[in-house]
């Protein structure tokens, strides 16, 4: 609860610094704006893939050896899949309503936007494979798949420094004239750490529910093998 | 603080207010959703059931 509060009130006051107290971009005006929601939640849709990676290769590793650690790193796996498909929608959305006023499109098929299109479409597709598939293999065809979508995070990031896209240049790392103007660095920075500090909480709390549901599965099987031990006797 | 300008009607102020309202209601929607999960859950469970109250 601590933490949901200081969370909501980093997200509170980062937004209040990016809406009202940051100055307007010297070009886009005001439109530029979504940058300080648009971004943070662009790089952490990048960040929370790899989580998901290392989860799922764990549960790859420890499935046969220790079902116990598997069934951990199972309910860590597809926390960060749905937080990554939650960030990459967020990521999307707005860049498509900031690319509307700044391109004067909402979208177009680059390198950036195809290739983060591609790891939105994956990672719903693990979700997908996950709640429909019938073959009890599921969990582990999942982390399979989530080894190769992790796979699109490098190109998703270095899609704009390999190819000329519609997106803009890196505005960090990019070279000698990129970076931010300093007036709007603490806005940027408040919202990075805001919807960081709320990707953990929605991952907790994800993880937590798992958890639970797994919980209820075991509970469930061991009743219907008492039942039937019932009924043999 | 004058933020009128929020609310107007260009699309430049629109399309500013359906990004931040978008990325609240997205995160929102989701949280909400696993609150909703947990809630059920916990109605759903037995007491009594789980590991080690198998009689053997």
């Amino acid at each position: 609860m601590v933490w949901f509060l200081l969370t909501l009130a980093v997200i509170v006051y980062a937004t209040r610094l990016g809406l009202l107290l940051s100055p307007p971009e010297a070009t886009m005006g005001n439109v530029a704006r979504i940058l300080y929601y648009h971004v943070p939640h662009s790089m952490l849709s990048l960040v929370f893939p790899y989580i998901n990676f290392a989860a799922s290769l764990a549960y790859l590793f420890w499935r046969r050896r220790d079902p116990l650690k598997a069934l951990t790193a199972d309910a860590i796996a597809i926390s960060a899949a749905e937080v990554t498909v939650v960030y990459g929608s967020i990521c999307l959305v707005t860049g498509m309503l900031w690319g509307r006023v700044a391109w004067g499109i909402w979208w177009t098929w680059d390198a950036r936007l195809t290739s983060m299109l591609l790891l939105w479409l994956l990672y719903v597709s693990y979700l997908m494979l996950r709640k429909l598939s019938s073959t009890g293999q599921a969990h582990t065809l999942a982390a399979v798949l989530s080894v190769f979508a992790a796979i699109d995070v490098p190109i998703v990031y270095m899609s704009i420094r390999w190819w000329r896209t519609q997106h803009p240049a890196p505005v960090f790392g990019g070279g000698p004239d990129s970076g931010l103007d300093p007036s709007m660095k603490p806005a940027f920075g408040w919202n990075v750490l805001a919807w960081a500090l709320w990707g953990v909480f929605l991952l907790t709390m994800r993880y937590a529910l798992e958890r639970r549901r797994q919980q209820r599965e075991q509970d469930a099987a061991l009743q219907a093998i008492e039942a039937s031990l019932e009924m043999a006797q | 603080m004058n933020l009128s300008w929020i609310f107007g009607s260009s699309m430049e102020a629109r399309h500013l207010l359906y990004a931040y309202t978008a990325v609240w209601a997205i995160q929102g929607g989701y949280a909400g959703w696993i609150l909703y999960q947990w809630l059920r859950l916990g109605r759903n469970s037995r007491p009594g059931a789980g590991a080690g109250t198998h009689k053997s």
